[in-house]
């Protein structure tokens, strides 16, 4: 039985989704993506150097994966909803990871304007994919709105911490009828993999693997744990209990 | 390339030529064609696919020009690449020029 990730209009065979920055090279970028069996990777958007129009995300990446273009660094309504705004006109499409931030030591999202940036983004026909808190009532507030997942961090972004609040996660999880994908924070395999065990439908990580020592090797590993983190989910775990019960047979022991 | 001199009078350069601000730098506008600016910036405007069909796959909304990889805006609205052409530009105009780049 097929067991693909569905988001809005689209299916999705890998569950793992990865970013373009902070790579070593290009080359391990696109290696690193290879390996992942990655089918959608984030872009951002930035001003062109007023020194020459260098070669484009597009054509370096061309067709291998989906593109999902992002609003990284907006710290405005108005700028997020422009920046959503350009990226439609310059990949042709709607879809958007929707980023407004309010910290910049943390990066965390700015709640406030997150929300009515989201819902005017819906209404203008984008398919929203929001960078959130940990908050199950923000990611209500914006499965309210239409948006067609919701992202909540596991940690700030590009710190490696993993999953700091695995019941908000879990609890988010439960709730949401829109896809839950874990964006921010990861820092190695077994967080991508508790991830997908707490209930999330897919992860989005960047850092975890451009940063790496060998961005390849991990790509690979991110997405082998994301399959066995699935898998352990669909399997239904065991409960955790606070004695011992035996796995060997307590007759038929010598001595006794 | 200059950038804006405190004192001037909004959308003029030293010595009064009209400029407007391209991604936050002031510039002459030239002949006030939003293709001339681009031109001038050295953005080639013939290798902007503008074909309708540069849409990702299985993307449902194929409503803009396809740009690859390449967007404008001017005052805050974004210009669509099949107006470029007829988009005039007046002194003090605030234009946008964005590509894609690698984030996370």
């Amino acid at each position: 039985m097929s067991d693909s990730l569905q988001i809005a209009d689209q299916s999705f065979a890998s569950r793992l989704f990865l970013g373009t920055g902070g790579y070593p090279n290009q080359q391990a970028m696109l290696d690193a993506h290879a390996a992942s069996g990655t089918e959608m990777v984030t872009v951002s958007i930035r001003r062109i150097s007023l020194e020459g129009y260098a070669e484009s995300m597009v054509d370096l990446l061309g067709g291998r994966t989906r593109l999902l273009p992002n609003t990284a660094g907006c710290v405005t309504r108005r700028d997020a909803v422009l920046t959503a705004q350009l990226a439609r006109e310059a990949l042709g499409t709607d879809w958007i990871k929707l980023e407004l931030i309010g910290d910049r030591e943390t990066l965390y999202p700015d709640v406030d304007q997150l929300v009515p940036a989201a819902e005017e983004l819906v209404a203008d026909g984008f398919t929203v994919l929001p960078y959130c808190t940990d908050d199950p009532v923000v990611c209500q507030k914006l499965i309210d709105v239409g948006c067609a997942a919701v992202m909540p961090l596991g940690a700030p972004i590009g710190s490696g911490m993993g999953i700091c609040n695995p019941y908000n996660i879990a609890l988010i999880c439960a709730r949401s009828p829109v896809p839950v994908v874990l964006d921010a924070g990861i820092g190695t395999a077994s967080d991508a993999a508790l991830a997908m065990e707490l209930g999330c439908a897919a992860v989005l990580l960047n850092s975890a693997v451009a940063k790496a020592r060998d961005p390849v090797a991990m790509a690979g590993a991110m997405g082998r744990a994301v399959e066995a983190g699935r898998a352990a989910r669909l399997a239904g775990r065991i409960p955790k209990r606070d004695y011992a019960e035996p796995s060997s047979p307590q007759l038929g022991l010598i001595g006794s | 390339m200059s950038a804006a001199v405190p004192g001037n009078a909004p959308g003029s350069a030293p010595g009064g030529t009209p400029s407007l601000s391209v991604n936050g730098r002031a510039r002459p506008l030239g002949d006030g064609t939003l293709t001339g600016l681009l031109e001038a910036e050295a953005v080639n405007t013939q290798a902007v696919n503008t074909q309708a069909g540069n849409t990702q796959a299985g993307n449902t909304q194929a409503g803009t020009s396809g740009a690859r990889g390449l967007a404008v805006a001017v005052n805050g609205q974004v210009v669509p690449r099949r107006a470029w052409d007829a988009t005039r530009l007046a002194p003090g105009d605030a234009v946008e020029i964005v590509k894609l780049f690698a984030g996370g």
